[in-house]
């Protein structure tokens, strides 16, 4: 498991840091439509990530950009970080 | 509850950090000046939260800001001491045993650049953000009683090695509480050759992370 997330670990990470239940995460999707998403928090979301990936997630380029969590997903699935 | 207004710096996460510092730095009752009050946040918030009996005391240059920090200590019915001035201007005489510096202290075209100082907020720092807080630094022991402390932010957005070399000056000891990294505001990303540019120079220093600009703020305490 070292190394690699699950979708489940993601949405909870994006959940506790936006204070939104894992259902509406999954609905809205997109980070910049919920009222609690800001640049502090995309922050601290990337960090809780990338310590649960061992500081792996620079592998997925340009992450900053990704404002969907079906993107994330995505993204980390072709660099193998999800379980 | 803190009213803030277009003209006034609204509070940021900075000054979170400041509320915090305060917090843990008080152990007993105390004459307390919040110097650069703004809003009157830092203040108000430690009167809000603390144990303690302190009087509190409220200077800004804005006569704005200060009208605004009365109303937001009426709102909140703490009683406080407030008065417009430069500085310590309004405080000849006087002597503290704690003080909490808010003045703004960020290079002057990053302030410029940056949507914290637009609507007539005054910020005018010099090139490198320290010409206030080391004029502040330079006389505050003045205005310390016996054992008195200051507390003062620097963010990185300034010359923080020159602060630190006038506060290490004037005060025996000079010690970092808290630090932390924020993202510069999206909005800011258009002026990246500046930032290079003046980082270069050592006039402002930040890291990049994930592909986002973060900038640090830091809290000292002076004594």
């Amino acid at each position: 498991m070292k190394n690699k997330i699950s979708k489940e670990e993601i949405i909870k990470i994006i959940s506790k840091i936006l204070k939104i239940s894992p259902k509406e995460i999954e609905k809205i999707d997109n980070y910049e439509k919920m009222d609690s998403w800001d640049s502090l928090a995309q922050l601290d979301i990337i960090s809780a990530i990338d310590k649960k990936l061992n500081g792996k997630i620079g592998k997925v380029k340009n992450i900053a950009e990704i404002k969907s969590v079906r993107k994330l997903i995505s993204a980390l699935k072709k660099k193998s970080l999800i379980v | 509850m803190i009213k803030v207004e277009k003209k006034v710096f609204t509070p940021n996460a900075t000054t979170n950090l400041l509320v915090e510092s305060t917090l843990k730095t008080l152990k007993k009752n105390s004459d307390i000046l919040d110097l650069g009050c703004g809003t009157g946040y830092v203040g108000l918030s430690v009167a809000k939260k603390t144990k303690f009996k302190n009087k509190y005391f409220f200077s800004d240059i804005s006569t704005q800001a200060i009208s605004l920090c009365k109303r937001n200590a009426k709102k909140n019915k703490i009683k406080i001491f407030a008065k417009a001035g430069t500085m310590f201007e309004p405080w000849e005489g006087e002597k503290f045993d704690l003080i909490i510096e808010s003045i703004s202290a960020i290079a002057k075209k990053v302030a410029k650049a940056s949507p914290w100082y637009k609507n007539g907020i005054p910020c005018d720092c010099g090139e490198d953000g320290t010409e206030l807080v080391n004029d502040v630094l330079k006389v505050t022991k003045k205005y310390l009683k016996k054992n008195g402390k200051l507390i003062f932010p620097i963010v990185t957005l300034s010359n923080k090695k020159k602060i630190l070399q006038t506060a290490r000056k004037y005060f025996k000891n000079v010690k970092l509480l808290i630090s932390k990294d924020w993202p510069l505001p999206r909005s800011m990303y258009t002026k990246r050759k500046l930032l290079e540019n003046l980082k270069k120079k050592g006039i402002i220093s930040y890291k990049t992370k994930y592909g986002l600009i973060l900038y640090s703020s830091e809290i000292y305490i002076a004594y």
